[in-house]
Order: C-alpha cells, then sequence, then structure tokens
C-alpha cells in the first residue's frame, strides 16, 4: 500500500474534525471532533513510523493516546461542572473570561 | 487456520489494499457522520466506530501493539467516560447546531481549503510506485518518497511490535514517560476537585456556602444583559473563592 | 500478517450477522399484537408516573469511570515495560517504580477526598 494514502486519510479526517469544531456549538461534540483530529494525527505518526522504520512515531501516538486521556478526564469534568452552574452546554454562553 | 492463511495472502500486498480502503471509508463516513448527526449519542457511537476502523488501520500499518491500545484505551475508556458524561448530563437531544450561514461558509471553506493543501502535498511523491511498503518496492525516482515498512525493524518473536515500542519508550523517552505519570496525577487532582459534590464534604463547609452563593449569584443573571461592570464584580467576587479552593 | 488477523474479521462479520439476523427474524416471524394496556411500561402493578425527562446518572459514576482511564492507561504502560524489563535491568524498575509512585498519590488524593465512597 502507498504510504501517501495513509497521510492522504488522516489529513482528511483532521479536516472534517476541524470544521466540526468550527460548526457545531454543543461542548461535548466539540470535544468529539477533538478526539477525531488527535486520531487523525495518530494515524499520521503511525504511518510515519512505519515509512522510517523507526519507533519514534510509535511512540508519540502513545503519548498522544496519554495526553488525550488527562485531556478528557479535565474536560469534561469541566462540561459538567459548566453544566451545572449554567444549564447549558453551549460553548457561546459562558463569555466571563472572553474580551 | 492455515485454512484461512491460505485463503488470504500472506504478504501484505492485496490483503493490505482491500482492509485499508474499507476501514478509510469508514473512518472518514463515520467521522462525518460525528460532526452533522444531531443526536449527540448518536455522534458517539459513530466515534467509536471511526476509533475502531483507526485501530483497523494501524493493524495495516503493521502496529499490532498500537491497534490494541486504541480499542482498549480510545474504543474502551475515553468513549465510556463521553457516554457517562451525555448520560449524566441527560442530553440525548442536541439541538445546537445553530452557527449562522457566514461562519458555516467560512468553516466549510477553511477545511475544504486545508484538505486540498493535503491533497496538494501528497498526492504524486506519497503516492507514487516507490512509495509501497517492503522492500521489494522498486527504487524511488527524483521527487519521490520510500517507505520503509516495519516488518524487519521488529524482532523475530515481536509480530505486534510491543517490544520495539518499549526498548525506545524505556530508554530514550523515560523524561516524557514520567512527565507523563506527573500529567495524568494533575488531571486526576484537577477532575476531583471539579467534579466532586458540594455537598459531600463535611469538612468543606464554608466552602461549599461560598460556591452556592456563587453559583445562585451567576444563576439570578441575566447573562445575555450583563454589562461590563457587572462581569467584573463577578470576576473579582470569584476570586478569593477559586485561590481558596485550590489551597 | 495481516492473514493472521482473519480470526478477528470473521469474528466481527458473524457477531454483527447475529446481532442484524436475530433482529431482522424476530421483527419478521414474530407475531405482533399491540394494544395499550401491553404498550405501558410497568412499574410493579402501580401506574406510572409521569415520563421524567431526561433521566439522568449520578455524578458518582463520573468519578469512577475517571479512574478506570487512568489506570487503564497505567496498564497500558506495563505492557510494553514488562516485555523489555530483562532487558533494561534495575533502570527499568526504577523508572516505572516512579511511575506508580507518581500516580499512587493521585489515587491516595482522589481516596482521601472520598472519590471511591458510594453513598
Amino acid at each position: 500500500m502507498e504510504i501517501g494514502y495513509y497521510f492522504i486519510l488522516s489529513g482528511l479526517m483532521f479536516c472534517i474534525g476541524l470544521v466540526g469544531v468550527l460548526l457545531r456549538r454543543n461542548a461535548i461534540v466539540l470535544f468529539m471532533c477533538v478526539e477525531l483530529m488527535l486520531n487523525a494525527v495518530n494515524l499520521t505518526l503511525a504511518a510515519a513510523a512505519r515509512m522510517w522504520a523507526g519507533p519514534d512515531g510509535q511512540v508519540f501516538v502513545f503519548f498522544v493516546i496519554v495526553v488525550a486521556a488527562a485531556e478528557v478526564v479535565v474536560g469534561l469534568a469541566i462540561i459538567v461542572n459548566l453544566y451545572f452552574r449554567r444549564g447549558t452546554l453551549d460553548v457561546d454562553v459562558p463569555q466571563l473570561l472572553r474580551w | 487456520m492455515t485454512l484461512l492463511a491460505q485463503v488470504a495472502p500472506t504478504a501484505g500486498g492485496t490483503a493490505e489494499v482491500v482492509v485499508f480502503w474499507v476501514f478509510a471509508v469508514i473512518a472518514l463516513g463515520s467521522a462525518i457522520a460525528v460532526i452533522s448527526l444531531r443526536n449527540v449519542v448518536h455522534g458517539a457511537v459513530m466515534l467509536v466506530l471511526n476509533f475502531l476502523s483507526i485501530g483497523g488501520l494501524f493493524l495495516t500499518l503493521e502496529s499490532a501493539f498500537l491497534s490494541v491500545i486504541q480499542v482498549l484505551v480510545y474504543g474502551g475508556a475515553i468513549m465510556v467516560l463521553f457516554l457517562f458524561v451525555i448520560m449524566l448530563l441527560g442530553v440525548d437531544r442536541d439541538d445546537l447546531l445553530q452557527a449562522d450561514l457566514r461562519t458555516r461558509v467560512l468553516a466549510i471553506a477553511g477545511g475544504a481549503l486545508l484538505a486540498g493543501a493535503v491533497l496538494f502535498a501528497f498526492v504524486g511523491p506519497y503516492t507514487s510506485e516507490a512509495s509501497v511498503c517492503g522492500p521489494d518496492a522498486p527504487a524511488p525516482g527524483p521527487g519521490e518518497v520510500a517507505c520503509a515498512g516495519l516488518a524487519e525493524a521488529y524482532d523475530e518473536d515481536d509480530g505486534a511490535g510491543a517490544r520495539f515500542l518499549g526498548r525506545s519508550l524505556f530508554t530514550t523517552y523515560t523524561y516524557p514517560f514520567e512527565l507523563a505519570a506527573l500529567l495524568l496525577t494533575v488531571a486526576t487532582i484537577g477532575a476531583v476537585i471539579l467534579a466532586r459534590r458540594r455537598d459531600l464534604e463535611p469538612e468543606d463547609e464554608d466552602l461549599a456556602d461560598l460556591d452556592a452563593a456563587a453559583a445562585d449569584d451567576l444563576d439570578g443573571d441575566d447573562l445575555d444583559g450583563a454589562s461590563g461592570a457587572a462581569a467584573e464584580r463577578h470576576v473579582a467576587g470569584d476570586g478569593p473563592g477559586t485561590t481558596e479552593r485550590g489551597g | 500478517m495481516l492473514a493472521e488477523y482473519l480470526p478477528i474479521l470473521l469474528l466481527f462479520l458473524v457477531a454483527s450477522a447475529f446481532a442484524v439476523g436475530s433482529v431482522a427474524v424476530s421483527s419478521l416471524v414474530g407475531p405482533r399484537q399491540p394494544n395499550p394496556t401491553k404498550l405501558s411500561a410497568y412499574e410493579s402493578g402501580n401506574e406510572p408516573l409521569a415520563d421524567v425527562p431526561g433521566t439522568r446518572f449520578s455524578v458518582k459514576f463520573y468519578m469512577v469511570a475517571m479512574l478506570f482511564l487512568i489506570f487503564d492507561i497505567e496498564a497500558v504502560f506495563l505492557y510494553p515495560w514488562a516485555l523489555v524489563f530483562r532487558e533494561l535491568g534495575w533502570f527499568g524498575l526504577g523508572q516505572m517504580a516512579l511511575f506508580v509512585g507518581i500516580l499512587g498519590v493521585a489515587f491516595i488524593y482522589e481516596i482521601g477526598r472520598g472519590g471511591l465512597e458510594w453513598d
């Protein structure tokens, strides 16, 4: 299999996730789109590891998964807190820290 | 099992191409479904499908260990957390796809532009005959890229590549590994602080009062109509509470 | 290489065929004579209370799921470590001890905050 198709596929997935982040206003869906983008990057890294026959890409995938787990734990806790306080998941409503 | 192995070609070859296209179509389709389905739960299930197909693609990339990790952590743990939160908040129907037309057009145009850039960069040099992974690909011409393939980098008995990964992870990447532990610890502590019920801790009664007062204050306020001065007052009023909670 | 995973693919196919097949067959073959009493919710013989909109889980489930995720990650790190343990020697043991120790701080904190008490 030509390695470029993996890069193209992950690039397209990244774009889809990006469009999702820009379009949706629901905080949970936004988060899922970020996960989509992280997965696309993971695919690129694994494909690069295969292309160079080195372990580094795979190790990076490992760390991306770990960081994604930490991010999900904290992010979802923030979303839960936000929902209990504001009663909505719309990311446009909390705006005290915006300028 | 030997019968099964005879049915499919043993070398990467055709089997890899077929598996790649099947999983690629599933991955792209489920990704589009995630961003377009209005029901959050349906979106989450589509995201699971996407994670599983990425796991399948890791298999074709000769990274079976990563594939297992992907299914275990993403498909197993992270999505369970997502679904728990969806259930916890009771949002089984979503509604918030109300970006205005200008935002929508700009977002889709931006995404299409980025996709075009990706296609422009990779079609050609990375999709030539020479970039087929494995030793029997032709030598790359000028401007073309070769793909080494992982089969020879792995040990004889290390089919999944776990030892290959571990050897690098625990020597070259020792510091990031320990930092990952630190990150997870910080994340756990942060989430415990964020998600705990206010009425659970008796020793924090004054704090609970403060939280409740802050919540009342915010709830009673018309958020859309809040003037800048009122917003500033809130920030100032929340300040001490936040610091106290951190300490 | 990929042919080794063919049984998994077959398992997936059989599983989805079973799921789709049993739903399809039962909807095609089974008799259907609905009436209002049959369709109503059964709550131990009482009149069902009003449809509660947005039935919610407790936040306690979230705490447990979160802990599961953290220690899932820890287990995932342990697999490759166990495979290369002999090559790494005492250095490997030390760094994994440090890793588990740091995560243990999070665990002790969580227990201390009552994150695992279910009441």
